[in-house]
């Protein structure tokens, strides 16, 4: 009779891991996502009782953004933005800040440090999954990262001295929107194909692994087994990195000095910078997309996290300036956001890519033209 | 199952244009007072 039972928990045992084993998506979803996405709507909740004193929302406004919004549309935005960012690959604020101001009218000095809650805990999700897949290395990352804490202190008394005004804000985050237009489309031109024979020639190395995959029955992933982005030298000024048979050399000083620059202008808008970031290692040091992200999401969650201090502490404490993020706002934002990537992360090779990279462009361009032309002109529309 | 997943893969391609056209239709909604 025990022999009976101890097999039948067995078998139950048994099936139950073949199951998890056979629904490794639902899984990862339950075992990780699942309870990021929970913590981070729980401290929503928890943050909008501590700073307005009461759950806010489409009844009670959000006291620093200083707008009525229902609580399902913040997730909402977050999920869309950060699903169709992380598709093509860059953080979701230079898509969520514009939505925030133009469509919530949330206009304040305080919505870009709420997006920095967004940049900064978005990336968390896609990061777990980069780090399993060994697309990580540090010293990659390092001298960006150095750069960002140096330069995104900086950006917010930027915003807080040059930027206070909501037109000139917009006419500038309308200049970056439409640079990222310019990039969405050209990124499927022939030229630039062309240019990016590199990154080719990796995609084709990884699509044909997919396909082998595939065949194989084996759960679909571009990267070999043994991938790894190892460091092969490291000083004060080189690093070189190895990844796939190739190597790369990067100058430290360059690096730092890349990341001082963007993180000055990012952290004055309140994004992620990796809109600025992605175009220049893929166009200038030739980095394929899933070898880059081992040093952007880093740089992104460190650029976030210290412009975010900066806005919170360091600007009122020097300045006087109140430049506090509206915390449950952007958490309930990053809430969705975080799914919207991870749903992103899993779909994205079945996206037709030539149709949704020049859409999106034309979207964003419209959108960015539209805030720069309203700095000189004003439009017979609000923007 | 598999007829299901076959479904799901051939819908997928379109997810994100009607993730942005109800994005679209969501913003309308919302700024219809003040715009």
């Amino acid at each position: 009779m025990d022999n009976l039972a101890k097999n039948i928990s067995e078998s139950g045992t048994r099936s139950q891991k073949t199951y998890w084993a056979d629904h490794p998506l639902l899984t990862e979803f339950l075992r990780e996502q699942l309870p990021i996405t929970a913590a981070v709507f729980i401290a929503g909740i928890i943050a909008s009782h501590l700073q307005h004193g009461y759950l806010a929302g489409g009844g009670l406004p959000f006291s620093i953004a200083g707008v009525k919004v229902p609580i399902w549309h913040l997730l909402w935005m977050g999920f869309w933005t950060g699903y169709t960012m992380a598709l093509v690959g860059e953080a979701s604020g230079i898509f969520s800040l514009p939505y925030s101001m133009s469509i919530l009218q949330f206009t304040s000095l305080g919505v870009s440090p709420t997006s920095l809650i967004t940049t900064f805990l978005n990336p968390f999700g896609a990061l777990l999954g980069f780090y399993r897949n060994r697309q990580w290395n540090l010293d990659l990352a390092m001298g960006l990262c150095v750069g960002a804490v140096l330069g995104s202190p900086i950006g917010p008394f930027i915003r807080v001295y040059y930027l206070d005004d909501p037109k000139p804000f917009k006419a500038i985050i309308g200049t970056a929107l439409f640079l990222m237009s310019v990039h969405l489309i050209l990124q499927v031109t022939p030229w630039y194909l062309r240019r990016t024979a590199r990154q080719r020639a990796f995609k084709e190395k990884f699509d044909q692994i997919i396909k082998e995959r595939l065949k194989a029955g084996k759960a679909p992933s571009g990267l070999p087994d043994d991938f790894k982005i190892i460091t092969l030298e490291k000083s004060i000024t080189k690093v070189t990195i190895g990844y796939w048979g190739e190597t790369r050399t990067f100058n430290v000083p360059v690096m730092v000095l890349i990341g001082f620059i963007v993180g000055v202008v990012a952290s004055a808008l309140g994004v992620g910078g990796g809109f600025m970031l992605v175009p220049i290692l893929v166009t200038f040091f030739g980095l394929p997309m899933y070898v880059l992200v081992a040093a952007t999401i880093p740089f992104v969650i460190v650029l976030s996290l210290t412009g975010l201090f900066s806005y919170a502490v360091i600007v009122p404490w020097l300045s006087g300036a109140m430049a506090a993020p509206d915390w449950s706002f952007g958490l309930f934002v990053a809430c969705g956001a975080i799914f919207g990537a991870w749903i992103a992360s899993k779909t994205q090779r079945f996206i037709p890519e030539k149709l949704l990279k020049p859409m999106l462009g034309v979207v964003t361009a419209i959108v960015g033209v539209l805030y720069m032309i309203n700095y000189f002109w004003q439009l017979p529309f609000k923007v | 199952m598999g007829k299901i997943r076959e479904k799901a893969l051939k819908f997928l391609p379109s997810l994100p244009f009607l993730i942005l056209a109800i994005a679209f239709l969501v913003a309308v909604y919302h700024i219809r007072y003040y715009w």
